[in-house]
């Protein structure tokens, strides 16, 4: 297992680095962010006389090197915006997001778990096509759609909840429910089609064969070994949660580092969208080695290969 | 008969299917006494893993409708509801299946699944005592290392290993009826005469009834006391295993006796049924063998021939309906 995960880890670093770099090419040919820096009418002498001095002016691959050990000291350079290091502007937005996407995830299993097994159990029946319908739906549906109506119901008609803002409790459940709903969809539709497969295993008949209860049989031998190959959607998923609030957080206001993106890509503020982009890539290569080392806690088979 | 641990009275099973009605089993009528070993034969389709899942209620219904009768004692198996037929599968009635390679879950130990077993029907046991009975069974089934085992998980198992996990567990709480569903077919020709012995052995030493569920006719001849042939559906003979290779009475069974390789003299050509099983979704009028059968008349055509013999030896065929009586 060490084995295997030491390789694993190997690659993660590799698709870090990867991302590193295809990140610093693109916004470098992107833009020229000493023009940026300048006043509209500066002089030629003097961009050239800044990019001198910024470094602008080195190959590329020197630039990047430089930009790779800064990265690994931390400092990617300053917000232009805030005037501030670019990581610690994001950095004081990450945990807003994590909160939206931890509430997300828990919203999606909370909703996919029984209803992806009750349709798979009780298949082809009415509670089955009910089950199936709305999670083609929540699939269909965009986000700022769905945030929308959502307010419109439990903020403006119903005044539940508050349409935005961070401080309350209450505040995080429209945005949580917005994002997480698309999320169970995916997992019912997953979840459903797992579990009529694995119910037709053999095992599950050996199962019941032993008498064993029908919740058992359920829980036990056909849940466990459904959610096995459902693992890596799931990481996916939450990686996806991280980024994908994006959208989400625009329309709820919410103080997290999707909204700074999109303000940032406004502002041209390019070191603020570098970190964005690459703790975005890193969160879903750090969530994807996660899921490896559950596979290897979930499947005794990997475990001792 | 009164010795009968199992009467099953006229099972008829029904799938309704987007394709229609399909009669998977159609009137049987079986009994099994207490430590028969009893046969059931057929090709793929015949019907034989369906009736013996029926025993124990394994059929998911819908799709699948049962109606009859299954007696175990004086309880009416089909009769009972669902929670209360769980207290009879795995401790009085259990069943092995046919691929030992996909019967065990991937995901837990050998100790975890069979332990299950006693923690569902004997309440009560604790740790140690079921991972003593669980060792003890394993002895039984001649497991090599049985402590080594019960740590490990299926598939650090050999096919032939796995099938006996599976007999060893479904033993554990001494059922009288053992259903082996094609035990043997996907193992390996030594493996399977080692099952064979033991599931023979295992009957002997705990008077546990058989019933053997195969399309193995050199399987039957060696392990059964009594043979049902199933074709399309229905039972078309039973007898007593000695009488049914020495006289078979349905033309099903003859072909089926003469189209094992070496019941011919060496050189000449193995007979063969023509033809092949009807489609369960369009079974022909009358005896469903008629279309393949050599000695097929008008009445065969017209009108299905009830289950008729003397002396334990049944069969469902005009030819033989007349002149024996009932």
């Amino acid at each position: 297992m060490a084995k295997y995960l030491g390789k694993r880890l190997l690659q993660s670093i590799i698709a870090i680095l990867g991302v590193t770099l295809v990140v610093f090419l693109v916004l470098n040919v992107a833009g020229d962010p000493v023009t940026l820096m300048l006043p509209a009418n500066a002089s030629f002498e003097e961009i050239e006389a800044l990019k001198a001095k910024l470094g602008y002016d080195d190959p590329v691959f020197v630039q990047y090197f430089r930009f790779l050990g800064n990265a690994l000291r931390g400092d990617f350079g300053l917000s232009y915006n805030y005037y501030q290091p670019a990581l610690s502007v994001v950095l004081e937005r990450v945990p807003a997001t994590a909160t939206l996407a931890l509430a997300a995830f828990a919203v999606s299993l909370l909703i996919s778990i029984p209803a992806g097994i009750v349709a798979a159990v009780r298949r082809n029946s009415k509670t089955d096509a009910v089950i199936r319908t709305l999670a083609l739906l929540g699939q269909c549906v965009p986000a700022f759609w769905l945030g929308i109506m959502l307010m419109l119901l439990f903020s403006v008609k119903l005044k539940l909840l508050p349409t935005s803002g961070f401080e309350s409790w209450s505040a995080l459940i429209l945005p949580a429910a917005t994002l997480g709903l698309f999320s169970a969809a995916t997992f019912t539709r997953m979840l459903r089609s797992n579990m009529i497969e694995v119910m037709g295993k053999e095992y599950i008949d050996t199962a019941r064969s032993k008498g064993l209860s029908e919740r058992v049989v359920v829980w036990k031998h056909a849940f466990k070994n459904a959610l096995s190959s459902l693992l890596t959607v799931m990481g996916l998923q939450i990686a996806g949660l991280l980024g994908g609030a994006v959208i989400t957080e625009t329309v709820f206001a919410w103080p997290g580092i999707g909204r700074l993106l999109v303000q940032s890509i406004n502002n041209s503020d390019f070191n603020v969208v570098e970190v964005i982009v690459i703790l975005m890539a890193t969160s879903f290569v750090v969530i994807n080695f996660i899921v490896d080392v559950l596979y290897c806690v979930v499947n005794p088979r990997i475990q001792l290969q | 008969m009164k010795d009968a641990v199992l009467k099953i009275e006229n099972l008829n099973v029904i799938f309704h299917t987007k394709y229609g009605r399909a009669n998977a089993v159609t009137d049987v009528n079986l009994e099994l006494r207490r430590g028969e070993k009893l046969g059931l034969v057929g090709e793929s389709g015949s019907g034989k893993s369906v009736t013996s899942k029926s025993i124990i209620r394994l059929l998911p219904s819908p799709p699948a409708e049962l109606t009859g009768h299954i007696w175990y004692g004086d309880v009416d198996l089909l009769a009972l509801p669902a929670r209360e037929m769980e207290r009879y599968r795995g401790n009085r009635i259990s069943m092995i299946f046919q691929e030992p390679m996909v019967s065990l879950n991937p995901l837990y130990t050998v100790e975890n699944q069979m332990g299950e077993v006693l923690r569902r029907h004997e309440k009560g046991l604790g740790r140690a005592q079921i991972r003593e009975r669980v060792l003890d069974m394993l002895r039984r089934v001649d497991i090599p290392s049985p402590e080594t085992r019960l740590r490990q998980y299926p598939f650090e198992l050999s096919g032939g290993m796995r099938q006996r996990i599976m007999i060893a567990m479904s033993l554990l709480c001494s059922p009288e009826i053992l259903i082996a569903d094609e035990p043997t077919t996907a193992l390996d020709v030594t493996i399977q005469a080692k099952i064979l012995d033991l599931i023979h052995k295992l009957n002997t030493d705990y008077g546990t009834s058989l019933i053997l569920i195969t399309h193995d006719l050199g399987v039957i001849a060696q392990t059964v006391d009594y043979v049902a042939v199933m074709y399309a559906g229905s039972i078309v003979e039973k007898a007593p295993v000695k009488e049914l290779f020495r006289a078979p009475l349905h033309p099903y069974t003859a072909g089926l006796l003469q189209s094992i390789p070496g019941s011919r003299p060496d050189g000449e050509e193995l007979a063969v049924i023509p033809g092949t099983v009807p489609s369960i979704y369009r079974m022909p009028g009358g005896c469903a063998f008629h279309n393949r059968c050599g000695f097929a008349c008008e009445r065969c055509r017209a009108q299905k021939p009830p289950m008729t013999g003397q002396n334990g030896h049944y069969v469902a065929c005009w030819r033989h309906g007349q002149e024996e009586g009932r």
